[in-house]
């Protein structure tokens, strides 16, 4: 009897009331409370960027206020950053953890809770910014100090501001506990740290760097916040340099809490795809670790132009990175060397952000040589950096695991035919976007201005151009979602004949996940294990349970445990 | 240095993203589905891996010791400056002032007749201290592929030395509040003589002022 047969005999479950929803303990709800929160605010500080690449299509154009102009990318940058990626960096990791580890639910989760709550605050502050007076914060994402003290950016909006980060900080340092725990200490009997599926291990390194990072960040906001109660503290140098030390100390890690789970998203999607288990398994794990560790010691790359950092130790360290980089990267591409590929949406946009990760990370490399730094430092060439990994990179991540896990969280298919349309508008959108933003770094335009000089106004408009086409994928995906509820055709428990415990329960997976039990874990890819066991008769008696063929129960190990399924 | 470092960094780049890119198209036209072939089974190859992690871990210490004695190079000072200027970053614009003249160039950014232009003379070196008068702003100057931050309450030093006389376009590159974006300056490289005849002029001017 399949998974989906067994659940189809479980009692009904009663329908959900909206309370029940708000205040569940359940890993999954809380997961998609915060992935669905999450993503409705992709296109919230999506939109502003779009009206800001509108403002920026014609030099001295005024479509916005210069003011505003400076509110919308502060806005945007802060949001996309504190309220987007790094929250569905860590959902990814509360919903599908469990899943994958076998487990029944999550570590602490009344404070993964408790960290959903914290996080619709932050997004509330920070949005009701435009209803005060002054409109809302506008220092940047990194509030550099004196800048955002009340001398110089004073009103509540920047108030709110302060408060939306801190509280932002401390729900990504709960949500890191939370999974971490999960991950440290509930996986199912046998699966040692070394059987833990790559996404899962790419959310311990995450969660990693998530403790060590978050708390730093919450030094620097309240830097802030002493200098916005009183701002004679910030009058000489060094507390200004220490705050860029301590915020770096945080915004440097981030940036890898909002990449690794989504390389984790692209290698399941990789080896689900190419239909064979993952190449090179203890080299990603390694590269991974030693990412983590590397990256924390390179925050001075972002104060190569202060004066007052030591610039060739940070040049040292930050070219380090391109190790575990090319390790990772080896993995990818062994994978599908000697695969099996099925083209589904989930694998177009994991094969999409290999080449377009791959553009933000070499132009990485290059920033970080101090001498380069010296041009580019605070140019559109950082900005179109930044956004290779972010959006090419991470978002496309995310977008493979969004329509890979989709059918598995809601038990609905999304379509093919619009996810391919979502796919090639999003890959020709980015690259007009943000390829443009190279050159104009290179010639000389920098980050954060409503004006440039006319020489410039060819490469924007094209930019611009790449940004509405990207506007109108957006529709497309929304249109997908809005159709799969409509048309509610049913998931499978395995739509797409999956390696990992995920997809050993139904879609989507009942309260406490593994009703029927799950494979015996033996190594990464417990299912495909199990699945080959079952498929080849010369692997017995050993492989294959001579128990039947019935998953081991998730609480349990020995044969007593065994779920039978009825004859 | 930026010319030293980017265009190897550049070709380096376009090589190694060439060859994912031709790994990748060949490895998706040959194992694609369909072929009638089954997925490998393999899923480990250790010699492989520690010979590529030795040569990443070969090109990573090259290149890491090619950009840190580049930076040291470049961080180097010049030599005995002959000409020394005070840059001030102020909200929104900027200040020239000439050590041991009463010289000081300012301007207000509003318009383009209210850039201040910084005038130095080629071939010599000339020594930067640059401060700030409020938050933090960045003096850069792309021809120069040089930039520095402006901190209220403390001097960062540089020397740089012009070849080529003409005017080149700089501006602010730290976001250091609402018009950050008009916040330019130019810097216009005159001969030795040129400079003199200017700052001397400059001089009796400012002397000249109640
Ligand atoms: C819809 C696609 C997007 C477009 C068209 C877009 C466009 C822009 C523009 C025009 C700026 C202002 C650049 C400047 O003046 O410095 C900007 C800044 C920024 N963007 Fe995006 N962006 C997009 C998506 C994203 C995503 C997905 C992320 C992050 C996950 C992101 C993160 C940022 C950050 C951190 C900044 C810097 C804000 C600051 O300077 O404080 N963007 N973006
Ligand atoms: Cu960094
Ligand atoms: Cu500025």
């Amino acid at each position: 009897m399949t998974v989906t047969e067994l659940s189809a005999r479980l009692p009904k479950r009663r329908h959900k009331q909206i309370s029940d929803i708000l205040v569940s303990t359940d890993h999954k709800v809380i997961g998609l409370l915060v992935l669905g929160t999450a993503m409705v605010l992709f296109l919230v500080f999506g939109a502003i960027a779009l009206t800001m690449r509108a403002d920026l299509a014609s030099p001295g154009q005024n479509l916005i206020s210069t003011g505003l102009y400076n509110q919308f990318f502060t806005l945007h940058g802060s949001g996309m950053i504190y309220l987007v990626i790094t929250p569905i960096s860590l959902g990814l990791g509360i919903y599908l953890v469990p899943l994958q580890i076998g487990a029944p639910g999550i570590a602490f989760p009344r404070l993964a809770l408790f960290g959903f709550y914290t996080y619709v605050v932050s997004a509330v502050l920070l949005l009701s910014g435009f209803l005060t007076a002054s409109g809302p914060g506008s220092a940047g994402w990194y509030a550099y100090l004196p800048l955002s003290d009340t001398r110089y950016t004073p009103g509540k909006g920047m108030d709110m501001w302060v408060a939306a980060a801190t509280l932002a900080g401390f729900a990504g340092l709960f949500w890191s506990i939370c999974v971490l725990w999960t991950a440290l200490r509930m996986r199912a009997p046998r699966m040692s740290m070394l059987r833990m599926p790559l996404f899962t291990w790419s959310e311990v390194v995450t969660c990693l760097m998530g403790v060590a990072a978050f708390p730093s960040l919450l030094g620097a906001m309240g830097m802030i916040t002493a200098a916005r109660i009183d701002p004679r503290l910030f009058t000489s140098d060094l507390p200004n340099l220490q705050y860029q030390n301590l915020f770096w100390f945080y915004g440097h890690p981030v940036v890898y809490i909002m990449f690794f789970p989504y390389v984790g998203s692209v290698i399941e999607v990789i080896q689900t795809f190419g239909q064979r288990k993952y190449v090179g398994y203890t080299v990603t794990v390694f590269a991974l670790l030693l990412f983590a560790a590397v990256s924390m010691s390179v925050w001075g790359h972002h104060m190569f132009t202060t004066g007052q950092e030591s610039n060739e130790y940070f040049a040292v360290t930050s070219t380090a990175l391109s190790v575990p980089a090319g390790l990772e990267y080896f993995g990818f591409l062994s994978t599908l060397i000697g695969a099996k590929i099925r083209f589904k949406t989930p694998m177009l946009f994991a094969l999409a952000f290999i080449p377009q990760f791959l553009i933000g990370g070499l132009t990485g490399i290059m920033l970080a040589s101090p001498s380069l730094d010296y041009q580019f430092h605070g140019s559109y060439f950082v900005v179109a950096h930044f956004h290779y990994t972010l959006f090419a990179g991470s978002v496309f991540g995310f977008f493979a695991g969004f329509y890979y896990w989709f059918p598995k969280a809601t038990g609905r298919m999304l379509s093919e035919r619009l996810g391919k349309v979502h796919f090639w508008l999003m890959v020709v959108g980015t690259n007009v976007t943000f390829i443009p933003m190279f050159v104009m770094g290179y010639l000389g335009l920098p980050r954060r201005v409503a004006h440039y000089p006319a020489q410039f106004h060819l490469l924007n408009v094209i930019s611009s151009i790449g940004a509405g086409v990207l506007g109108l994928s957006m529709v497309v995906l929304v249109v997908n979602v809005g159709e799969s509820f409509r048309r509610r055709v049913p998931a499978p428990a395995d739509p797409w004949d999956g390696l990992t415990l995920e997809w050993a329960t139904t879609s989507p997976p009942p309260e406490f996940n593994f009703p029927a039990g799950i494979p015996p874990v033996k190594g990464f890819a417990p299912l495909f294990d199990w699945k080959q066991a079952k498929r080849d008769p010369d692997r017995t008696p050993e492989e294959i349970s001579a128990r039947g063929a019935g998953y081991v129960h998730s609480r349990g190990d020995g044969p007593a445990e065994v779920r039978r399924p009825a004859p | 240095m930026f010319g030293h470092v980017f265009w190897p960094y550049t070709i380096i780049a376009l090589t190694v993203f060439g060859i994912v890119v031709l790994v990748l198209a060949f490895s998706l036209i040959r194992y694609r589905a369909g072929r009638g072939h089954e997925a490998s089974a393999k899923s480990k190859h250790s010699v492989l891996e520690a010979v590529y992690a030795l040569v990443l871990v070969g090109i990573a210490s090259f290149l890491a010791v090619y950009v840190a004695s580049a930076n040291a190079a470049e961080r180097r000072p010049l030599g005995r400056p002959q000409v020394s200027v005070t840059i001030t970053g102020f909200q929104w614009c900027w200040s020239f002032t000439y050590h041991h003249t009463p010289v000081t160039v300012s301007g207000t950014c509003k318009n383009a007749s209210q850039i201040p232009v910084l005038v130095v003379p080629t071939h010599e070196i000339i020594h930067f201290s640059l401060i700030s008068a409020d938050v933090v702003h960045e003096w850069w100057l792309p021809y120069a592929r040089w930039k520095e931050e402006a901190f209220p309450g403390h001097y960062n030093t540089f020397d740089l030395r012009f070849t080529k006389t003409g005017e080149f376009n700089g501006r602010c590159d730290e976001y250091c509040g609402l018009y950050h974006d008009r916040m330019d300056f130019k810097l216009k490289a005159v001969t030795p003589a040129a400079f003199t005849s200017w700052l001397t002029a400059q001089t009796r001017r400012a002397a000249s002022r109640p």
